[in-house]
């Protein structure tokens, strides 16, 4: 039987906090490494947050599904919610090679997953947006 | 999350944050840490070794922090970050104000940067 769990996130940044706790006491019980259980906390923060903010087109209270799971080595984390299409993997890099002067201070959310995950996947089906992150659960040496 | 402040000699200031750094991190420190990250210049040492997790909010309060006091002629460096944080500092182009040792070698490091 696959070993999963499946988080059903109200549309309010007060929700976050005790999904986050949630997964890392998933993860701690499964005796995931750091890494592994960095990114799932960093998914919950970065991706509920930017659909709270962004991804709705009225004030209605929605439902974000967050899905967790360890697959032949990795863990695979799943977003799913109803708001309006959105690819973040189409989002520019951001140039943190720029003067510091220069740089912007924001837009480094989905960028932070990219380098911490090991591969995403965006698709849109049913008019739900899902986002699929995974990670080696190898121990690696930036733990 | 919470904050200490300190006073080191030479007019530096040592800011330990003490959490995580995520969105309830943030909200409960943010105001504080700006208001301590002063001085004329402001020097600024950054103690990170009990923070265990930053997010994309977090590193938007560092890099605030950091334009902040260059932009007033200053100088901030983030102290002993633990390898999981440094990774995300790194990646997020933070990577150079990070320093490793004693806050006494931090400070020489701020004194040092200060006279270039």
């Amino acid at each position: 039987m696959e070993d999963h769990l499946t988080l059903r996130i109200k549309s309010t940044f007060t929700e976050i906090p005790a999904a986050s706790e949630a997964a890392s006491r998933w993860l701690a019980a499964r005796n995931v490494p750091l890494a592994a259980d960095y990114l799932a906390n960093l998914t919950i923060e970065e991706l509920v947050t930017n659909c709270i903010k962004y991804g709705y087109d009225d004030s209605a209270e929605h439902i974000i599904i967050f899905e967790m799971k360890l697959v032949a080595g990795e863990l695979v984390l799943t977003v799913t919610d109803d708001g309006r299409p959105f690819n973040p993997l189409e989002l520019p890099e951001p140039d943190i090679s720029q003067a510091m002067a220069d740089r912007p201070i924001g837009g480094l959310g989905i960028h932070l997953l990219r380098k911490m995950s090991d591969r995403i996947d965006y698709t849109r089906t049913e008019g739900k947006n899902r986002l699929t992150l995974r990670k080696s659960l190898a121990v690696q040496n930036s733990q | 999350m919470n904050l200490e402040f300190s006073q080191l000699p030479d007019d530096i200031s040592r800011i330990k944050l003490n959490g995580d750094l995520d969105i309830s991190g943030v909200g409960a420190v943010e105001t504080s840490f700006f208001a301590y990250c002063a001085g004329n210049p402001p020097r600024v040492v950054v103690d990170l070794a009990g923070v265990g997790f930053v997010s994309s909010l977090g590193i938007r309060m560092l890099l605030q922090a950091i334009k902040s006091v260059s932009a007033r002629g200053g100088r901030l460096v983030l102290l002993n970050p633990v390898k999981i944080v440094d990774s995300a500092l790194d990646v997020s182009g933070l990577g150079q104000f990070v320093v490793r040792g004693s806050e006494a070698e931090a400070s020489a490091v701020l004194l040092q940067l200060s006279k270039k």
